[in-house]
């Protein structure tokens, strides 16, 4: 990856894809004016369709990483590329939202007074595309998770589980590169928690997204390719 | 997903405050509509009593309130000499108090007064004006208060006059108010020989500016002013003017800031839903028009309802027989669209601040706290 290109924010030539999605370069963070440092210095990348757990106790920077990773949120130094783009200018990062990346938080996060289908259309809002092809794919994906009947319920009326199992499909409807999932089954009991989990692994790999997920629980990581374990700012293999 | 949808979602989830905001813009739209279309009212009603047929109005130069100018007579007689006027009608007014009531309004004129003749003679006629000894008219609506009709003897201030007939005019203050011939109200408020103001009718063709300089130039007490440019420079009515529109002012700034606290408010609960927005793709632009619009919203609906209630109360008014002549407000569409574009644009401002700091809202911090 060549650092200078991906600085300018410039589009990877086409047909020349990189081979890596994520590109990390000794990313650092910290809050409160530097008196808590929380990432020091972590590099990685993540490849195409590859699906990487990020593990550590609560409190350890899964999160703050995911959120640099994504473009949520800018390191104090280090560089970070999605797809070879600078996420760190907001025009890039608009347009990596509404097309490259999806989001899966532990909390659902929906808009609870719009039915289903209604929240599946918000990632679509600012795509012009046509209408009818939006609704087929909110279809597709909510018979994907076996959530058919209820695209016209409101969220308020569905289950914890329908509420995630929602949460993925809106994340996977501009048919992302990369999904970044922020413990996303940690608000269910353990049972639900397996059943929407493996749910989300087959539909994000039949989607052949890649995956950076932020988990406490080892029992996630063995579902995905790699493990990085977060412990004192920095990422290591597991 | 559609804008407007996202928009009234938030309006339907808080129905209660959405309602209070609305209504109380709604209470600054008609208040004001009221208030500016009663001064107007008032400014127009007092126009009327000065000007029937004239062009000019001639009174004491530098004075606050036409009750205390002073035109003598023989200036009257001299300026009726000049070959550019028509006619002059001296007009002297008085406030005078009777047991019951505390203001009436008086207004002495000569009998050929063409006001007299306008007039809708109810009892006794204008022909009578005058010829009768001790004799008042009652406009009609003082006839009413006063509870007089014509042969009837009623105490003005410190006399008793009898009445010589009843009239009603076109206009509320005359209508509220008592015509005496001009001597005996001279004689009556001890203004011998004096008059309060005088309306001047020029002869056809004749120059404004020459009447206007010979006017200067003969009597530099007195000042004589063109309807309109009266209308304009009269302080009185600049004080009803610049005193509405303080008002106005004011209402159009406690509403800017209801609606900024309710639109604060509304950013503030939803700090979480917003930075989703942001995540999903909305733009800083975006999110700000989503607060923009709901403001929008809630003071259009606030304005129109506020307005068609101010109006409704102005037709009110204008019909109330306890009200007629002191209450006579202008229905004007300009002024209608007037105070609905100014509230609509206060709201936005009002909202300015809301939709900026929704627009700053950084989801990584909003998506923290789980
Ligand atoms: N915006 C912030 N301000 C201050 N401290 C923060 C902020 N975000 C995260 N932290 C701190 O950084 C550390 C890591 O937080 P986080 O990334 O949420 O951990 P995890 O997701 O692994 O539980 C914690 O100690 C947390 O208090
Ligand atoms: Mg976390």
């Amino acid at each position: 990856m060549n650092t200078e290109e991906s600085r300018l924010g410039s589009v990877p030539a086409a047909g020349k894809k990189p081979s890596s999605v994520i590109v990390a370069r000794d990313v650092w963070k910290s809050f409160d004016h530097g008196q808590t440092p929380v990432i020091q210095g972590v590099s990685l990348e993540i490849g195409r369709a590859e699906m990487v757990a990020l593990w550590g106790s609560s409190g350890s920077g899964k999160s703050t990483l995911l959120h640099l990773l994504s473009g949520l949120d800018r390191p104090d130094r280090g560089e970070i590329t999605i797809l070879g783009l600078d996420p760190s200018r907001e025009e890039t990062r608009l347009r990596l939202c509404r097309r490259h990346v999806g989001f899966v938080f532990q909390l659902h996060n929906l808009i609870p007074d719009l039915t289903m289908l209604e929240n599946l259309r918000i990632p679509c809002f600012s795509e012009r595309r046509p209408a009818r092809e939006i609704d087929a794919r909110a279809r597709y994906l909510a018979e994907k998770v076996g959530l058919s009947h209820r695209l016209t319920s409101r969220i308020q009326n569905l289950s914890g589980g329908e509420r995630q199992r929602t949460a993925i499909c809106r994340a996977l409807m501009n048919r992302p590169e990369v999904i970044f999932a922020d413990e996303p089954t940690g608000s269910l009991d353990e049972r639900t928690a397996d059943v929407v989990f493996n749910l989300f692994l087959r539909l994000v790999s039949e989607e052949g997204a890649s995956v950076i997920l932020a988990t406490h629980d080892q029992r996630f990581t063995k579902g995905c390719h790699r493990s990085l374990h977060i412990h004192q700012g920095k990422a290591l293999p597991l | 997903m559609d804008f407007l949808k996202l928009i009234f979602i938030n309006i339907r989830r808080h129905r209660l405050r959405s309602l209070i905001t609305a209504a109380g813009i709604g209470f600054g739209a008609a208040s004001m509509l009221c208030i500016v279309s009663i001064v107007l009212g008032a400014v127009g009603m007092f126009q009327n009593i000065l000007s029937t047929e004239s062009q000019f109005i001639l009174f004491e130069r530098n004075v606050s309130d036409l009750f205390f100018s002073s035109v003598r007579a023989s200036q009257l007689e001299e300026i009726r000499n000049f070959p550019l006027v028509k006619r002059v009608d001296p007009l002297l007014v008085g406030i005078v108090s009777s047991p019951n009531h505390p203001i009436i309004t008086c207004f002495g004129v000569e009998a050929d007064n063409p006001r007299l003749r306008q007039a809708h003679w109810l009892h006794g006629s204008a022909t009578a004006f005058g010829r009768e000894k001790d004799a008042i008219y009652l406009g009609e609506r003082a006839a009413s208060f006063l509870k007089a009709t014509i042969g009837q003897e009623i105490p003005i201030g410190s006399r008793r006059f009898l009445v010589g007939g009843v009239l009603r005019t076109a206009n509320g203050f005359e209508d509220g108010g008592v015509f005496f011939p001009l001597s005996l109200a001279q004689e009556f408020f001890h203004k011998e020989s004096q008059a309060s103001l005088a309306t001047v009718e020029l002869r056809p063709g004749a120059s404004f500016v020459a009447f206007q300089k010979q006017i200067d130039a003969r009597f530099p007490d007195l000042i004589a002013l063109e309807d309109k440019e009266f209308n304009r420079s009269y302080s009185q009515f600049r004080i009803l003017n610049v005193t509405s529109w303080a008002i106005g002012i004011c209402s159009f700034l406690l509403g800017g800031m209801g609606v900024a606290n309710t639109m604060l408010m509304s950013v503030f609960a939803r700090v979480r839903e917003i930075a989703v927005l942001r995540v999903c793709g909305f733009s800083r632009q975006q999110v700000a028009g989503l607060i923009l619009g709901e403001a929008a919203i809630l003071s259009g609906l606030g304005s129109v309802v506020g307005c068609v209630a101010g109006f409704a109360a102005l037709v009110a008014m204008n019909a109330a027989p306890q009200l007629q002549g002191y209450v006579r407000a202008a229905l004007r569409m300009d002024l209608l669209v007037g105070v609905a574009v100014v509230t609509l644009a206060t709201a936005i401002a009002g909202a300015f601040y809301p939709a900026y700091f929704a627009s700053r809202i950084a989801p990584a911090e909003a998506l923290r706290f789980e």
